[in-house]
């Protein structure tokens, strides 16, 4: 049996090829927004002899922030203000966080305030 | 491969000869760990007293990274000593410290609220500066062993972190 020649399955196909447009259309329409955009870039920092590496980084919303601990004590990266906190960083550990728009410029170790460093967020 | 071992077990065994040093340039590196170790235990000691005592924000932020940093030294060190199958030796300078340190656990006992803060902030950088001194100037330069030399390296590094904290308490109390 030819299933296109049985009018009640030929309409189904149809409706559903519509479908198919309609879906690859705004498939076509999000990945143009994407394109539009500036790309997600992923940034490392280091932590090594109680320094941040690099001291200053400028990042966008949205972008992530690796930071890597490869000293024997304990770190953290927080906010001056408190507002964001990676948590505990114990040596051979990495903790990531994502930027958003309202994150403090600087940040510093809660354990050892005097290593700091400074996050520049520009906008989109 | 055999000459290797041979070669290692010389060197080692050089390195952690028992001699009775009496100075801290003439410590082993044996002895040597063992004040190091040491030296982190009276640090964590004073920094539980603190903790039990002062109701000071900045006094027990400032004894929590010395138990929270001086704890994984010690764990390093005893990890480093293991795999070298070699265990770390009692001196004169581990117990000279070992002496003042009950001295000053028995006077900080007896005191309280800012005199004890006063009192254990200036202690704190007083300690720190004296064993990073013995540290840099004594006992780096004479290790033997590397893996001992380069743990000791990094550890400098630490404590040099928790001198200038405590410089900062002091001058904010």
């Amino acid at each position: 049996m030819n299933i296109y020649t049985q009018p009640y399955l030929f309409k189904v196909y149809n409706v559903f090829t519509f479908r198919q447009i309609i879906f690859l259309v705004i498939g076509f329409m999000s990945v143009g927004n994407i394109y539009a955009q500036t790309p997600i870039s992923t940034h490392k920092i280091e932590i090594a002899e109680f320094v941040f590496t690099p001291q200053t980084i400028d990042v966008k919303p949205g972008d992530s922030i690796t930071w890597t601990n490869s000293d024997i004590a304990p770190h953290t990266a927080t906010g001056s203000d408190g507002n964001w906190d990676t948590g505990t960083i114990n040596m051979g550990e990495s903790k990531t966080i994502v930027v958003s728009a309202d994150m403090n410029l600087s940040y510093l170790c809660k354990f050892h305030p005097n290593m700091k460093a400074e996050i520049v967020v520009k906008p989109d | 491969m055999k000459l290797k071992t041979t070669v290692l077990a010389l060197t080692l065994s050089a390195a952690f000869s028992p001699v009775h040093a009496q100075s801290p340039a003439e410590l082993n590196d044996l002895e040597i760990a063992h004040v190091a170790y040491t030296a982190d235990n009276i640090d964590i000691r004073y920094a539980h007293l603190a903790l039990g005592i002062s109701e000071n924000p900045a006094i027990r932020q400032f004894a929590e990274t010395m138990i929270r940093d001086h704890t994984p030294v010690n764990a390093q060190a005893l990890a480093l000593l293991n795999k070298l199958n070699v265990n770390p030796q009692d001196n004169f300078l581990s117990q000279d410290l070992q002496k003042n340190a009950k001295n000053i656990v028995v006077k900080l006992s007896h005191l309280q609220g800012a005199d004890f803060d006063k009192e254990y902030a200036k202690n704190e950088l007083a300690y720190h500066k004296a064993v990073n001194n013995l540290v840099a100037n004594e006992f780096i330069p004479n290790i033997e062993n590397v893996e001992v030399k380069n743990l000791f390296k990094a550890a400098l590094k630490i404590f040099k972190a928790h001198e200038s904290h405590a410089e900062k308490m002091v001058s904010e109390l």
